[in-house]
């Protein structure tokens, strides 16, 4: 990188609080959205946004402006259509929405405003996750403000567009992240993730055209409307081109959020003192997950990669949500897949057969190898449920665990070979997570 | 109309055909648990799958409509494997307790184990127990058996509208129950009993008493309302033990309702006349049918030589079929002459439709439009009165009661006058008190032992197959048969319900062109009724 990566997602000072409004205009913010809805036509913002080449990021990585011209024209599917904000982010491991949302939350509001102008919605609904409650409470100090100043509203800039939003809070359920399961939530159903196709776009909330984007994905679109596409694709690469905010967590020296350039490598983020800063103690790392805790695990010798998109699939791994755990070598990685086994069984919405089955089966065949009980065989049968799991399900959650089971035993076979003896003392953990 | 490939095979199906039932025109319909052709698709338990050549992986085929150029493959090794996961993952915490299990026999988690599964699990860990429970007057649940294919609650969704059922908790832990204080009792709840893939949800009605695999089955129509819904009858060891629906888009699709299913006591009633008896000087006697017969003739002829042709009256119901009522047109109208021939009413029931728009009718009289085709009678209450006042002024002194009634409704006028009558014959099902002052007590057939033809309150002609033996061997039909013999006449087409359907539709321009062979197992409109199948969802797909 020749020029220095100026941030343009992590701006704030401290913890927005009442006045956010005032710092984040100071700062130039809703200049983005006047211009948008003032000077642009919606096809403009949704060409303007495909040829940034902007991606997803709340994991999957889905082009942003491809997936808003999904959208059908009124004339196929008539009536309202509504933008959804995804911060329901409950990823282990992620914690970069709350950031944006904590210090900053007047950037995602812009960038959903111009979002929904974009796709002609008139209302934007914001799904925040249940355990955020202070960050429920800023944002909606933020629409207060942003009501008050004429960003929300009737006659949004004196044009005929008008712009609601509504803060939903959701009950403690991760698989609610996962986008149509989000929107049945929202409607006030069980958090049940849907068939697609239809997709969201065509038949979503109350069966309108519906596009959800992840916090991040909105804050990254001011900056493209106010700086243009040559900016945006001169940070990061080719193919996944922009800034990202990385959330550093485990054995690190500096955890927390970095905001980086895409294709920036994971060894910089690890170790470069203004990002990890190495790790904590000078214990050698044994592990790193790249992409919060559903990516296949990366060992050590494995760490020289690319943090983007593309070069992570190439590693065998995914970039996800962007958070990058760290584990040194004091780690037992059959406690770690233990606790991710856990997790998943226990945020299995219980729909679909192999993720309903599979995720307790797999927790509790763990939960033996973590009492030092393990079975030989238990490897490849641990391998074939994850086998028989893997894309047989409605949405992903069942890859979700099938991809850390598959990647810790196959690159740590004899870490669980260990808990084949009784060598390691039990432990014993908190009754409130213990498998039935 | 898409045409696709199916294991090789081309084929043409209607747009927006679903993959699995286009599939099921070629092959095997591929093996499933959720999806039910009467309720909207889920795709939840992730057994139905295909491979479709292009797509990444395998699909499940419930979902998907069959689109054209699409080449599919139900065998292929991928779709074999997920097959076996799936089954796997289903049994890990089932209680394999088919041997105390009513639905062992006709459980698809069963055959599908035996088709895709394997011999022996390799789960070692410990299973979820879960207690049973009460889910309401009619239905229990064993919550160990369930596979959360959400049949059950998208039948009460869709189907009833009242959404009784719910699943609770979430993952491995999820639970299908009621809410607190709301019962499962709506009319058509045993319906979930039959769509349950395996034996979670209970008829406590059927609880413990055959395994299936022994009962009997008959393809017949149920006699609780004027409706007619297509029914399998089963007994076990002679006993009428369960009734399911049958499918008809024209009637009743899937369902029927749980009065239908459990208003069939009185079949094997204790109480219920099993015996030709004569009645003399206030003495009874059991008495074979030839002399019942003689002494029906002997009563009638010396009714007719002392008062004329006219002093004989008539009483039907509308449990007689379209051929025993034929038959008792011609004894009563043409051999007797009859001064009055007219039809009692079963008291009205209540009407119900359900928010898919099945109808359990308020109309009670199972064959009323039979009545009305063949008869030209409606049953009325007002003209038994008249008949009874026609028997109290002498002008009727002999009266034939045929066809008789689960509950027994003889207005009290016609009991009152009945002993003055010189001659009262009674069929019946149940005793009543005409019963009591007959002369001569004829047992009536039920409708499980009839073979003939009822018509629906759409004009739908449907057949009854005889699953039991009626008391009197032959039935009503066989009753009329020998009682037109006795007096002279021989019942048309040889008195069997074949024939006498054939001189039925000869004579009878509402029964033009139908023959009794043809009405088949979903019966055919008779001449001038709507034949239009219904579509099976209230608010569409």
């Amino acid at each position: 990188m020749s020029t220095p990566y100026e941030p343009y997602l992590l701006t704030a000072d401290g913890t927005a609080d009442f006045g956010a409004l005032r710092r984040y205009e100071e700062r130039g913010g809703w200049a983005a959205a006047r211009r948008a809805v003032t000077e642009m036509t919606p096809a403009e913002v949704i060409g303007l946004v495909k040829a940034a080449g902007l991606r997803g990021r709340g994991g999957a990585g889905f082009p942003a402006g491809v997936k808003w011209g999904f959208v059908p024209p009124p004339d196929r599917v008539p009536g309202p259509r509504y933008l959804v904000v995804n911060a329901d982010e409950s990823e282990p491991g992620t914690f970069k929405d709350q950031a944006l949302l904590e210090t900053d939350p007047h950037l995602t509001l812009e960038g959903a405003v111009i979002a929904a102008y974009a796709i002609g919605a008139e209302t934007i609904y914001i799904y925040i996750r249940g355990e955020m409650p202070a960050e429920a409470r800023i944002l909606q100090e933020a629409i207060h403000e942003a009501y008050g100043a004429g960003h929300l509203g009737a006659g949004l800039y004196d044009t005929a567009t008008r712009m609601d939003v509504t803060v939903h809070r959701g009950a403690g359920a991760y698989i609610c992240g996962e986008e149509t399961a989000l929107l049945t939530s929202l409607e006030g159903g069980r958090g049940y993730p849907r068939i697609k196709p239809p997709f969201p776009a065509f038949s979503g909330l109350f069966g309108q055209p519906t596009i959800i984007n992840n916090v991040e994905t909105l804050a990254n679109v001011p900056a493209i409307v106010n700086r243009g596409v040559a900016w945006f694709r001169s940070m990061g690469t080719e193919q996944s081109p922009g800034g990202k905010i990385f959330s550093l967590s485990g054995h690190l020296k500096r955890p927390g959020n970095y905001e980086a350039p895409l294709g920036i490598g994971l060894l910089t983020l690890l170790h470069d003192p203004r990002y990890g800063a190495g790790p904590w103690q000078e214990r050698p790392f044994k592990a790193v997950i790249p992409g919060g805790s559903s990516v296949p695990v990366l060992r050590a010798d494995e760490l020289d990669v690319r943090m983007d998109f593309e070069s992570l699939q190439a590693a065998g791994t995914m970039l996800g949500s962007g958070g990058v755990i760290a584990m040194d070598e004091s780690v037992d990685m059959v406690e770690v897949l233990y606790n991710l086994a856990r997790f998943y069984h226990h945020e299995s919405c219980g729909q679909c057969t192999p993720c309903r089955e599979g995720t307790g089966w797999t927790a509790r065949i763990l939960r033996r190898f973590h009492e030092n009980r393990g079975r030989e065989e238990d490897l490849a049968l641990l391998l074939d449920i994850a086998d028989q799991m893997m894309g047989k399900t409605i949405c992903p959650l069942a890859d979700a665990l099938a991809m850390p089971v598959k990647s810790h035993v196959t690159k740590f076979p004899d870490e669980f070979r260990r808990h084949m003896g009784g060598e390691i003392p039990r432990y014993v953990p908190p009754s409130s997570w213990a498998v039935g | 109309m898409p045409r696709l490939t199916i294991n090789g095979q081309e084929v043409e199906v209607p747009q927006g055909t679903l993959l699995i039932e286009a599939c099921a025109r070629v092959t095997e319909k591929p093996p499933h648990f959720c999806y039910h052709p009467g309720l909207r698709p889920d795709g939840n338990c992730r057994m139905c799958m295909v491979k479709i050549e292009g797509m990444r992986g395998v699909s499940i085929s419930c979902t998907l409509p069959a689109a054209e150029g699409m080449v599919v493959s139900t065998e292929h090794p991928e779709v074999l494997a997920a097959r076996r996961g799936v089954m796997e993952f289903l049994l890990i915490h089932h209680p394999l307790d088919c041997p105390v299990c009513d639905k062992a026999g006709e459980c698809i988690l069963q055959d599908h184990s035996y088709d895709h599964g394997r011999g022996a699990s390799r789960y070692i860990e410990p299973k979820i127990v879960r207690p049973k429970r009460d889910l309401g007057p009619r239905i229990a649940l064993w919550p160990e058996r369930c596979i959360r294919c959400s049949r059950c609650t998208r039948f009460l969704d869709e189907v009833t509208g009242t959404s009784e059922l719910a699943f609770f908790e979430r993952g491995d832990r999820t639970d299908l129950d009621i809410f607190p204080g709301r019962p499962i009792d709506n009319p058509l709840s045993l319906n979930i009993v039959d769509i349950c893939p395996v034996g979670a949800l209970i008829s406590k009605d059927f609880l413990f008493r055959a395994r299936v695999w022994n009962l009997r089955k008959k393809a017949s129509v149920c006699a609780a309302c004027s409706r007619g819904c297509n029914v399998v009858l089963e007994s076990y060891e002679g006993k009428l033990t369960r009734l399911v629906p049958r499918p008809n888009p024209h009637v009743n699709h899937h369902w029927m309702c749980d009065h239908g299913r459990l208003s069939h006591a009185y079949v094997h009633d204790p109480r219920r006349p099993r015996q030709i008896v004569k009645r003399e000087d206030a003495r009874s006697f059991n008495v074979a049918l030839p002399e019942a017969l003689e002494a029906i003739r002997a009563g009638l002829e010396a009714v007719r030589a002392a008062h004329g042709a006219a002093a004989v009256g008539g009483l039907v119901t509308a449990w007689l079929t379209n051929e025993e009522l034929h038959l008792a047109g011609r004894l009563l109208r043409d051999v007797l002459g009859a001064r009055r021939l007219v039809a009692l009413a079963a008291p009205p029931g209540e009407a119900y439709v359900a928010k898919s728009g099945f109808r359990i009718a308020a109309d009670r009289n199972p064959n009323r439009a039979g009545l009305e085709a063949v008869l030209g009678l409606v049953p009325d209450d007002e003209a038994v009165r008249a008949l009874a006042a026609d028997i109290e002024t002498g002008a009727i002194r002999a009266l034939l009661v045929l066809g008789g009634m689960p509950a027994p409704a003889y207005p009290e006028e016609l009991v009152a006058v009945a002993s003055r009558l010189e001659l009262l014959v009674v069929q019946d099902l149940v005793p009543s008190a005409l019963l009591d002052r007959a002369h001569i007590v004829l047992p009536a057939a039920a409708a499980p032992e009839k073979h003939g033809s009822f018509i629906n309150d759409d004009g739908r002609v449907q057949r009854l197959e005889p699953l039991l033996v009626p008391p009197v061997p032959g039935g009503d039909l066989g009753i009329l048969g020998a009682l037109l013999r006795a007096l002279g006449d021989r019942p048309p087409g040889g008195g069997g319900a074949v024939g006498v359907f054939a001189d039925l539709a000869a004579r009878n321009e509402r029964f033009q062109g139908l023959t009794f062979q043809e009405l088949g197992d979903l019966g055919r409109p008779r001449r001038g009724a709507e034949d239009r199948p219904r579509p099976p969802h209230a608010a569409g797909e």
